[in-house]
């Protein structure tokens, strides 16, 4: 075989063969940070007995106290977290290269969103995630809203939405407890199998409070394998502020 | 660039550092997970390098380049990982589905998948500058400073790799033909 050709073979096996690996990018990430942050924080400790108020790294503390803490954590995120970045999606079977942005919710989470499809907006009080272009009145609204309850615990929440949900939708695809796209509970519902048929999915992720964000998903039949899959995609890279911080 | 980054880094500057990252995560996966032949050790190795790098990054020398310094961290975790777990280094993981490809394409596809599983069952000695070289596209020079050899044996075990891997596809293709 040509010298050449069996180089790029070479490579293309090595490229093909470690894909799922690479695929950890965003996770190694996060743990590697979570590690660093708790070993700062050991060190800081330390530094606070050994070398009291005469080192730089007292002055980085003493900058962090006199922060107010919600700035504080959302300066940190900035810092930790790529303002964009690129995620590979599986959109309808085809492989999709998305630019993402970093965005902050009201309700004390990031998530990363691609800008060139969604934007983020506030309705109600509550963080929603709507296609820039919605479909005519015929189709029923696509949007992802997010919010946390502080005063019951996840299991009380998911139970009463899959109560809600077997209420008003005949056809219940999935409920109970999940570790993908998010550690949580899903209840998924569809309003009947018309093309238009309302689609509803919620996610409950508790938020080591005793509390939980609850993840809304709306859109239609038809849009399962769009906007459904981005959606799912954008929980993906869902995480909340204050596990961020303790972490 | 990357230059002005380490210097960040070396002065504590923690959005260096993840710039850093997303510069060098994705190919030291696939680096490690090559080497190891596991996606679980990859992810392991990768953060322990990094962490190896941010806590150690005062003892590189910033008049020579970053890159082999990284990788030799890398590897060494690399292999801290396979004694410990006394991995036997297989590339025994699937590859992703090959369900929306055309013939022509799968069939490419499946030698890919050989010839990876190929790669994995050379010896560590051989395994590990073919990763460096293909992947990475470390000149043998290069490959020789990471693994701290001389430049004539990285030679002699990327030539034997590169005829181990074509002898092995060679009896894989004539299994096939003679399988019809």
């Amino acid at each position: 075989m040509d010298e050449r050709k069996w180089d790029e073979m070479i490579q293309t096996a090595l490229l093909y063969g470690t894909d799922e690996a690479a695929e950890q990018k965003e996770d190694v990430w996060v743990h590697l940070r979570s590690r660093m942050v708790k070993e700062r924080r050991k060190r800081r400790r330390v530094g606070r007995w050994v070398w009291p108020m005469a080192s730089v790294a007292a002055t980085v503390v003493l900058a962090f106290l006199f922060t107010a803490p919600g700035q504080a954590a959302i300066d940190q995120v900035r810092q930790w977290f790529a303002s964009k970045k690129v995620i590979t999606e599986e959109i309808e079977g085809q492989k999709e290269q998305k630019e993402v942005t970093l965005n902050e919710g009201k309700a004390g989470y990031i998530i990363y969103i691609d800008e060139s499809m969604y934007r983020l907006e506030t309705k109600n009080g509550y963080d929603r995630i709507v296609p820039l272009h919605q479909g005519g009145a015929n189709i029923p609204p696509v949007y992802m809203e997010i919010r946390q309850v502080t005063d019951r615990s996840p299991e009380m929440v998911a139970v009463e939405l899959e109560q809600e949900v077997k209420e008003k939708y005949p056809v219940i695809i999935q409920t109970g407890k999940v570790n993908e796209p998010v550690d949580g509970y899903v209840i998924h519902g569809e309003a009947g199998h018309q093309w238009n048929d309302e689609v509803v999915k919620y996610y409950v992720v508790p938020n080591g409070k005793g509390g939980a964000f609850i993840i809304e998903q709306r859109y239609f039949v038809e849009a399962s394998e769009g906007h459904g899959a981005r959606f799912d995609y954008m929980v993906k890279q869902f995480r909340m502020i204050d596990q961020l911080q303790e972490e | 660039m990357e230059r002005e980054l380490i210097e960040r880094i070396r002065h504590g500057d923690e959005g260096a550092f993840a710039e850093l990252y997303q510069l060098y995560a994705e190919y030291a996966l696939r680096v490690a997970a090559a080497v190891t032949g596991s996606s679980a050790n990859a992810a392991d190795a990768v953060q322990e390098t990094f962490i190896r790098v941010y806590d150690h990054i005062g003892r590189f020398d910033p008049s020579r380049p970053f890159r082999p310094w990284f990788y030799r961290i890398l590897i060494n975790e690399c292999r801290r990982f396979m004694k410990k777990q006394r991995a036997v280094a297989i590339l025994s993981e699937e590859m992703g589905a090959a369900g929306f490809l055309s013939y022509e394409e799968r069939y490419a596809f499946a030698q890919y998948e050989e010839l990876y599983k190929a790669i994995g069952r050379l010896k560590e000695k051989q395994r590990i500058p073919i990763v460096l070289k293909y992947l990475q596209g470390f000149t043998d020079e290069e490959i020789a400073d990471i693994l701290d050899l001389n430049v004539n044996t990285v030679k002699s075990r990327l030539f034997k790799a590169r005829s181990q891997l074509m002898k092995w596809m060679k009896m894989e293709e004539e299994r096939g033909a003679t399988n019809g």
